[in-house]
């Protein structure tokens, strides 16, 4: 499937050449470029480098390091022909309408389930919206109806909040416990 | 459990922790002495468990009683719940500390808090600082919420004004007032954005919470006091919605004329009102014909019953005043006569009447209506079942009797359950 973009650099043959992206911990990675733009960001370097791009010399990455990266090629390989994720809110309340996953999808996070965080901050720099919104909708879901003791454990947060603050907080949410 | 061999055992209490320990040594968390000692005592009969053996009991021995000591108490905390023994500070499927590692930005956040209800909200809030002011501070995560029938506290309710919620259904819940107000809530001044209020059946143990909570409200367009004991101040209060359009009132009291005719004289907007039950008084009505606003399309006014002022005379004035009206309920006022039926036919827009247990009416006289654009004619009880099929001919095609309840300006009518004038207040996840 070919992708269409601003200075026809795409196309399908361009899809099936390999790119060379080196993560922050200097590991290199051979991957298709119909894989590699997956990620927008990816894909805009592509692009602006144009005509004059070296795909053996190399794109650097210096927000993701190689663990991270290996994990979201995975994604990428799987989603490379996917359709953009439409983002749906309810028309009445603005309530995120929660997407539903694939079964490969769900092994995916099943396997990486440690790695949340970093895939979403990967995704996020690497403009990825599939795995952007899905492994944010999976962090949702691994709070929900968690206690705020179990959130903080989970992620690893500080209890920064007051005596004084976590009772106005029990006070003004009375409504909730019952 | 007591199947396992001691190794086993040890081993899946490492699973469970996700701590590493040392193959060779035995390390008893001081959190696990209950546990380990309960090993060592089944230790003793087992005949299958290599430490029996001497040998390599003493060999053991050697290895592991330096590592066999308390765990430092600082590295847990206990917590009452689900997880009963958490390690501070670090996740248990990774070691490492997301928060520390990134800066994980706002948006992030954000999308993450997007997907969950209220109650998740509200554990999220109390985690941390930052997830409180980021929770709170959006005030799309709060803009609806269904307490109905529940206890809520002045405090609470201030509070979800702040956090900026638009629609509230607050059915038969019980309002408390707060003793002392904290001097931060106590300075607010800050209008809030309700636009949708339901405190149908709600019940306050002062009615100065009712007017303080209502001074806060500025922006509403529908709101239901229905059942609710009201005041005059509480009145004005309403009055300053002037973007109000439907309100509903009914089986109200408390309020007297001036409370109405606040309301009636600052509302411009009103299209829905529901006054049927509303203990109006004779002075209330004869000022409500008189100020009712010109843009009312739904009324109810029904069950004055002998109210003296609820006369033709008043009927006449209420048409003239109120060109629009569409849908008129005047069910149970039993001093309106057939005087009245010319009133109705003159409308230009009527399409719905409700003439129930109106008995001053002499029934022959719903003939005249036939020259009416009438879509539908309520007249329970004013005539017999062979009249009501005579009408039904005569008056074709206008239905009669089609509708038992008169549904303006109530919140949740039909198959709607928890959602209030359309718009829904229970969370989908």
């Amino acid at each position: 499937m070919a992708t269409e973009s601003a200075n026809g650099v795409s196309s399908p043959e361009l899809n099936e050449r390999d790119v060379v992206i080196t993560t922050n911990d200097n590991r290199n990675f051979t991957v298709k470029i119909g894989v590699a733009r997956v990620s927008k960001t990816i894909n805009n370097m592509i692009q602006d480098l144009g005509e004059s791009l070296d795909l053996s010399s190399g794109i650097p990455l210096p927000n993701v390091d190689g663990p991270i990266f290996e994990k979201v090629l995975e994604w990428c390989e799987e989603h490379k022909n996917a359709p953009e994720i439409k983002v749906e809110q309810d028309p009445h309340t603005r309530e995120r309408k929660w997407f539903t996953m694939t079964e490969w999808e769900e092994e995916y996070f099943r396997k990486f389930l440690s790695h949340l965080w970093d895939l979403a901050m990967a995704a996020n720099y690497l403009e990825i919206p599939s795995l952007y919104y899905y492994t944010c909708q999976k962090l949702a879901e691994r709070i929900k109806g968690r206690t705020p003791e179990q959130i903080r454990e989970m992620f690893g947060i500080e209890d920064d909040l007051t005596e004084e603050e976590k009772a106005e907080i029990r006070r003004t949410n009375v409504w909730c416990t019952y | 459990m007591s199947g396992y061999s001691l190794d086993q055992r040890l081993s899946l209490k490492r699973n469970v922790l996700g701590l590493r320990v040392q193959q060779q040594s035995i390390i008893v968390e001081s959190s696990f002495m209950e546990t380990s000692d309960r090993c060592n005592t089944n230790m003793r009969y087992s005949h299958h468990s290599p430490i029996n053996d001497e040998n390599s009991l003493i060999e053991m021995q050697n290895q592991s009683f330096e590592s066999l000591r308390r765990q430092d108490p600082t590295l847990f905390y206990k917590t009452p719940g689900t997880v009963k023994f958490v390690r501070r500070r670090t996740s248990f499927d990774s070691d490492e500390d997301y928060f520390a590692k990134y800066r994980v930005p706002d948006h992030v956040l954000l999308l993450i808090f997007s997907h969950l209800n209220k109650k998740d909200l509200v554990s999220v809030v109390r985690t941390c600082k930052r997830f409180l002011n980021i929770a709170y501070n959006n005030k799309s995560f709060w803009s609806f919420l269904n307490l109905e029938n529940k206890h809520i506290s002045e405090h609470s309710l201030h509070s979800l004004l702040d956090r900026k919620i638009e629609i509230l259904r607050l059915t038969g819940a019980t309002l408390q007032s707060s003793d002392s107000i904290p001097p931060f809530i106590g300075n607010f001044i800050r209008p809030s954005s309700l636009t949708h209020l339901d405190l149908s059946h709600a019940k306050f143990d002062n009615l100065d919470a009712l007017v303080y909570f209502l001074g806060r409200c500025s922006s509403l367009e529908c709101l239901s006091l229905e059942a609710c004991y009201v005041n005059d101040s509480a009145c004005i209060e309403i009055a300053k919605n002037s973007k109000l359009q439907c309100l509903n009132m009914i089986m109200a009291s408390g309020w007297e004329t001036r409370g109405l005719i606040a309301i009636m004289n600052q509302c411009k907007q009103l299209a829905e009102l529901n006054l049927g039950w509303a203990n109006l008084t004779p002075e209330m009505i004869r000022n409500f014909v008189r100020t009712a606003p010109i843009t009312l399309q739904r009324l109810n006014l029904s069950g004055t019953r002998t109210n003296a002022d609820m006369n033709d005379e008043s009927v006449r004035l209420l048409c003239q005043r109120c060109p629009n009206l569409m849908e008129l309920d005047l069910s149970d006022n039993n001093l309106i006569t057939s005087k009245s039926i010319p009133y109705f036919r003159a409308m230009p827009c009527l399409r719905k009447l409700d003439l129930a247990r109106c008995y001053g009416i002499e029934p022959r006289d719903y003939l005249t209506l036939n020259t009416s654009r009438l879509e539908e004619l309520n007249i329970h009880n004013c005539t017999s079942d062979e009249g009501v099929e005579f009408l039904r001919e005569f008056l074709h095609p206008t239905l009669i009797n089609e509708s038992i309840f008169s549904i303006v300006a109530r919140p949740t009518v039909g198959e709607a359950a928890t959602s209030i004038w359309g718009m829904r207040t229970r969370d989908i996840y």
